[in-house]
């Protein structure tokens, strides 16, 4: 939202109320109104430019658009070389040079207004074909006062030349960019106005805004004419609909501080009408639309109606584009077609244009929903959309509508009112209604134990709020422009900005020492952090969002996963429903940097479909995915990547507390699957070489390396195995660890080496039937311990590995004796 | 063409397809020494018998390439998956970890928890927030009315799949989408005289285009705090004072802008005396002296309401943290884009052996 602050300076009655410290006015502004993006200086664009007579213009006879003039600015600007009668020469291109005209000269030395800021342009004194050339002569786009560069600025025959633009056009100005996302609640302030009335009462002055801003400042009414308006939706999406013709309209340039004006504000100028109505919206937030009257009678009758649209019409816009209405859409339509989408644009072909002779001006009011909704879905933002969407207030309607007639008349003279004015609307428009507010809650709530009613009504009566105290109590009633104001609290906030909270005094709350939890994951995730990293892991994190090529790549049905609408891109498309996919493709990236072996772990979350809590959220299910990856190793020679992976769960596991003895690990693939929603994404790992990994029967994870499709797809190296395992469970296990202390033996132990065949049975199934061997023959004062130590497959027996585990074995009430151990160890060997 | 060259393909062919079989690297083949001799071969060759040697050694590698995609995916022989190491291999060369000097936390994760620890020894609670919400706890719980303009401020990812009232869930954007839960949930703190204090790291997502300092993921710690008399100042004291203790410096200065939020007011946005530059002008605070930080205010008496607290009796304030430009402010970080690279040189950066 840019503000000019010479805009608010004469919009604040009785200007000499108005701060001069520009410096302090943009301070305030940020700290009591909202963020201040820029502020543009606008002297030094302009402080050359002079308005000067063109008293002579003669074309070049050597070039085919080139004019030499003796221009005039009263001797006002000095070194510059001048002929006998003072007059400076300047070569002019313009089509439009002529003798008598008054113009705009920018002096050689001068900068050129447009190309200030980005990559200033100083003129200079130029030889043109012979001719030398002192600066030049400016267009409207060269001044920075709109596009129009197809010949130069043409002022009124009357204005008094000599003089300095920037006195005649205010522009000794500061344009103050206020970002717009303070203001969604604050209808008025898309106004000039409404900063301004603002501003005084952050300096806690009494504002006095013009006269004409009044809900009661009613149009003059004339007689005649053939408008009407037949608005269906006045009892609901349509609470005001004023509209009045104008006759003896002549379409052209505006003046230049009506275009000035607009295009300091960011607003482009079009022509004198369009302008008018955009001036008008500028100041007060109030859009208008122009219709050229011709265009939208029918019959010698012109018939505004304003009503939904059907499903079947199609509207033509102002900027070209065509577009299918639906049926939520506000329209204006005639009996004939449809000319405007309500509050946003108007249609192509009822669009003022240089043949214009009447116009007919719309003053309305919609329902900022609606707005909304219409502009969202056919993707058009017009500054009319950016203020309707806040909620002006109906109830300005007529002053605006008054006020924009007087600019008519003061810019086309030659314009008269030629209908009555209509004025269509329902009686909830006269809102007005007190708030009450109970002084002990403000100051509790700003912090400010002293403040007085008084105080308080100073504060709102500066923003024109009425004020009605009683006790410890003030009646707010809020002027009809600020339909923010609804509840006690916007009163607050009201008297803290105004007051501003920069003032207010720091102070810490005072609370119970109570202990605060920390909730959810986060101890855990934290401690695997540490362990991983301690064990040379790096952390990676990556998007919640993956993309169907990477999951089809590891085998993975995307229909599996929660889809993004309006992703940014076909890469973000999916929520994951695995952490591994992310992780292998950061695999392949970091060999080709350079890294050639590699641990990558990453704490985060997968959602399935179909797969919910309590709430009907998608379960949020916590994960920790782990890869590791080596170009200068093979998992088809040494020892397999599968049990790297595996090295590392264990000494998680182990780092964190828990116990692997009760960890199973079922070959993939996996036969049945106990609870079909907790299925873990196996479709990655390679069968055979890869587990499904559980505790006490409870899912945990799974391991392993991964399928010829998946290395091939993601360019894995040969050496390539990781795992994801569930965090939930984690908690659990290291919760619910059982923690058991066996008091220490007196008698010596006794420890012996022993090698089974396991036949072609699995090791889990060789331990488990070596230990049941064992418990059976040991007598059952012994306690031992058995653990693998080496396994050697032998050449000619490929089914068969020789695992060698190493017995520990004591007894609580005698010395054992290696000869007792070995025999028992022989039995083993020999049933 | 001479019979000695079809005969010369064919013995290569032949050769090829025993290897098939064999080699475990079966794309290997493609750059094999023998089918490379044939290509080497062409332009040895006669003229009138090169054109058609050529093409028959294409028509090879061809039908070598669609025999090798053919193949049923090649599988490394099962293992032992139960064992927990693998046959044959000496104890010295079984699979151990990586150097601890390699390993590291990403910096996001170790400035959420450090954040938390400090908010945490100042009597904060820490919950988590979600990936997917629904549009109850993204805006209507947070006195965002349906259509409300202020939703356009949230360039908010919708998903295809929908809530139990029939409207699309969504990737939160600000963590303030957990305030209702957890309000909600420690609401009788209050009437057993306590606080609600906590807050609330989480990951948040806007429809952004990214660029060096934009990013459609990034981090957010929201904190809440609700009792009876809370005061703006008491907002501000209590952010500084947590801004004082991260950045290790007695008296930094605050100050404060009016802001619009629907679930705050007033709301604010707060800004901090640059802790790098002592307010003289530096890069990071872009020569202004100052850093805006976050966003807050006190808690709108309709978000209270919402969440079940008597909004007469008790008031509290909330604000909402970027992370990801502190952890760049602090760190030097150039690009916010490195943060999700999953690249191991940025990554190693953190680690205590350095990249």
């Amino acid at each position: 939202m840019k503000v000019s602050l010479e805009l608010l300076k004469q919009l604040t009655a009785g200007n000499s109320d108005f701060p001069t410290n520009r410096e302090e006015i943009v301070e305030r502004i940020g700290s009591q109104l909202g963020a201040v993006e820029s502020v543009v200086d606008l002297r030094p664009f302009y402080q050359d430019a002079l308005i000067v007579k063109v008293v002579s213009s003669k074309p070049i006879l050597a070039s085919d658009h080139l004019s030499v003039c003796l221009v005039d600015d009263k001797g006002v600007y000095p070194n510059v070389e001048r002929d006998v009668d003072k007059l400076v020469q300047v070569v002019c291109g313009a089509p439009n040079v002529r003798t008598g005209q008054v113009a705009v000269w920018l002096p050689p030395g001068s900068i050129v207004p447009s190309s200030a800021g980005k990559d200033p342009l100083r003129i200079g004194i130029r030889k043109l074909v012979g001719n030398v050339s002192n600066g030049m002569l400016a267009s409207a786009y060269e001044l920075n006062i709109g596009s129009d560069h197809s010949g130069i600025v043409e002022l009124p025959e009357d204005t008094d030349w000599g003089v300095k633009l920037i006195d005649y056009l205010h522009l000794d100005d500061w344009v103050v960019d206020i970002e717009n996302k303070m203001f969604t609640h604050r209808p008025d302030l898309f106004g000039q106005l409404g900063i301004a009335r603002e501003l005084s009462a952050i300096y806690g002055r009494k504002f006095s805004g013009p006269e004409w801003y009044r809900a009661d400042n009613i149009p003059t009414n004339s007689s005649g004419g053939n408008l009407s308006v037949d608005n269906r939706l006045v009892k609901s999406v349509c609470p005001r609909f004023m509209a009045v013709s104008l006759g003896g309209i002549e379409v052209g340039p505006s003046p230049l501080w009506l275009a000035s004006y607009l295009s300091r504000c960011g607003i482009r100028p079009v022509n004198n009408i369009v302008d008018i109505t955009n001036y008008v919206m500028l100041i007060t937030a109030q859009p208008l639309h122009a219709y050229d009257l011709e265009k939208v009678t029918v019959d010698a009758k012109t018939k505004l109606i304003v009503r939904k649209a059907e499903n079947t019409e199609k509207l033509k816009l102002i900027d070209g584009s065509e577009i299918e209405l639906r049926v939520n859409d506000i329209v204006i339509a005639t009996e004939k077609e449809v000319i405007g989408l309500a509050g946003i644009m108007g249609s192509k072909g009822s669009e003022v244009s240089a043949s214009t002779k009447a116009i007919v001006l719309e003053c309305a009011n919609f329902d900022m929903y609606s707005i909304r909704r219409s502009s969202m879905e056919h993707g058009i933002f017009s500054e009319a959309v950016t203020r309707f969407n806040k909620g002006q207030s109906p109830l300005q309607c007529a002053p605006v509508l008054a006020y924009a007639l007087d600019i008519f008349k003061q810019i086309c003279p030659k314009a008269e009112i030629v209908s009555s004015v209509v004025d269509s609307r329902n009686d909830q428009t006269n809102r007005s209604r007190e708030i009450p507010v109970e002084l002990s809650v403000v100051r509790s709530y700003l912090g400010l134990p002293d403040l007085t009613p008084e105080q308080a009504a100073e504060i709102l009566t500066a923003a024109e709020i009425g004020i009605r105290t009683q006790e410890d109590k003030v009646y707010a009633t809020a002027p009809f422009w600020r339909t923010d104001l609804n509840d006690p609290v916007d009163i607050i906030e009201e008297i803290g900005r105004l007051y501003g909270y920069d003032r207010l005094t720091p102070q810490l709350p005072v609370r119970s020492i109570t202990p605060p939890i920390k909730y959810g994951l986060l101890t855990i995730k934290d401690l695997i952090r540490n362990v991983m990293s301690a064990a040379g892991a790096n952390e990676l994190l990556s998007y919640s969002f993956t993309n169907a090529k990477l999951l089809t790549d590891c085998g993975i049905d995307p229909a599996s996963a929660y889809s993004v609408i309006n992703s940014l891109s076909p890469e973000l498309k999916y929520y994951r429903v695995s952490l591994i996919p992310s992780l292998l493709f950061r695999v392949h990236p970091n060999h080709k940097a350079g890294y050639g072996s590699f641990a990558l772990f990453e704490l985060g979350r997968i959602h399935k479909i179909g797969l919910t809590d309590n709430d009907g959220l998608p379960t949020e299910i916590e994960r920790l995915g782990f890869v590791f990856s080596s170009v200068n190793r093979k998992s088809n020679q040494g020892e397999p990547a599968y049990y790297q992976a595996r090295t590392y769960l264990t000494y998680l596991l182990h780092a964190l507390g828990i116990s692997t003895e009760n960890l199973q690990f079922t070959p993939l693939p996996m036969q049945q699957v106990a609870n079909s929603m907790t299925t873990p994404i196996t479709e990655p790992y390679a069968n055979g070489r890869s587990a499904v990994v559980s505790y006490g029967g409870e899912y945990l994870g799974v391991i392993g390396e991964f399928n010829s499709s998946t290395r091939r797809n993601l360019k894995l190296s040969g050496y390539c195995a990781g795992f994801e395992i569930d965090l939930a469970l984690i908690k659990v296990l290291i919760e619910d660890q059982p923690k058991e202390y066996v008091q220490l033996g007196r008698f010596p132990k006794v420890i012996q080496d022993l090698t089974v065949d396991s036949g072609g049975k699995s090791y889990s199934e060789l331990e488990k039937s070596t230990v049941d061997k064992l418990s059976r023959l040991l007598p059952e004062d012994i306690h031992y311990r058995l653990e693998p130590i080496d396994a050697y497959r032998p050449a000619a027996d490929k089914d068969n590995v020789r695992w060698t585990f190493r017995l520990t074995a004591e007894s609580l009430e005698r010395t054992l004796t290696d000869r007792e151990i070995s025999q028992i160890i022989n039995k083993l060997l020999n049933a | 063409m001479k019979d000695e060259l079809r005969e010369e393909i064919d013995r290569t062919k032949k050769l090829l397809l025993a290897k098939l079989s064999q080699t475990e690297d079966k794309r290997s083949l493609l750059r094999s020494l023998e089918l490379r001799a044939l290509y080497e071969r062409i332009p040895e060759l006669d003229l009138e018998d090169r054109a058609g040697f050529g093409q028959m050694v294409n028509q090879l590698k061809v039908e070598l390439t669609a025999l090798i995609n053919a193949q049923p995916q090649e599988e490394l022989s099962p293992l032992d998956v139960t064992a927990p190491f693998g046959a044959n291999v000496p104890l010295g060369q079984r699979s151990s970890l990586l150097e601890s000097s390699l390993g590291s936390i990403h910096p996001i994760s170790t400035e959420l928890n450090r954040i938390c620890e400090l908010f945490l020894s100042m009597g904060f609670s820490i919950f988590e927030s979600r990936e997917i919400d629904d549009d109850f706890h993204m805006f209507g719980s947070l006195n965002f009315p349906e259509g409300h303009p202020a939703r356009d401020d949230y360039d908010t990812f919708m998903l295809e799949q929908t809530d139990h009232s029939g409207l699309p869930l969504i990737a939160p954007a600000h963590t303030s989408s957990m305030q209702n839960r957890i309000l909600h949930q420690c609401r009788d703190n209050l009437s057993a005289g306590l606080p609600i204090a906590a807050i609330i790291p989480g990951r948040v997502f806007r429809n952004e285009d990214v660029d060096a300092r934009h990013e459609h993921t990034f981090y957010q710690v929201e904190g809440i705090y609700v009792a009876k008399n809370v005061s703006i100042g008491n907002l501000i004291a209590t952010l500084k004072t947590f801004l004082e203790a991260y950045f290790r410096k007695a008296n930094l200065e605050v100050k404060t802008q009016p802001f619009y939020f629907p679930f705050t007011e007033p709301s604010l946005e707060f800004s901090l005396s640059c802790p790098f530059c002592e307010k003289a002008g530096c890069k990071v605070c872009s020569y202004s002296g100052w850093i805006e930080l976050l966003g807050c205010g006190q808690i709108h008496p309709k978000v209270l309401e919402f969440a079940g607290i008597d909004n007469m009796t008790y008031s509290g304030f909330a604000w909402g943290m970027g992370v990801d430009r502190l952890i760049m402010m602090k760190w030097g970080v150039e690009d916010i884009r490195l943060f999700h690279s999953g690249r191991l040189d940025f990554l190693r950066e953190f680690s205590p052996g350095g990249a």
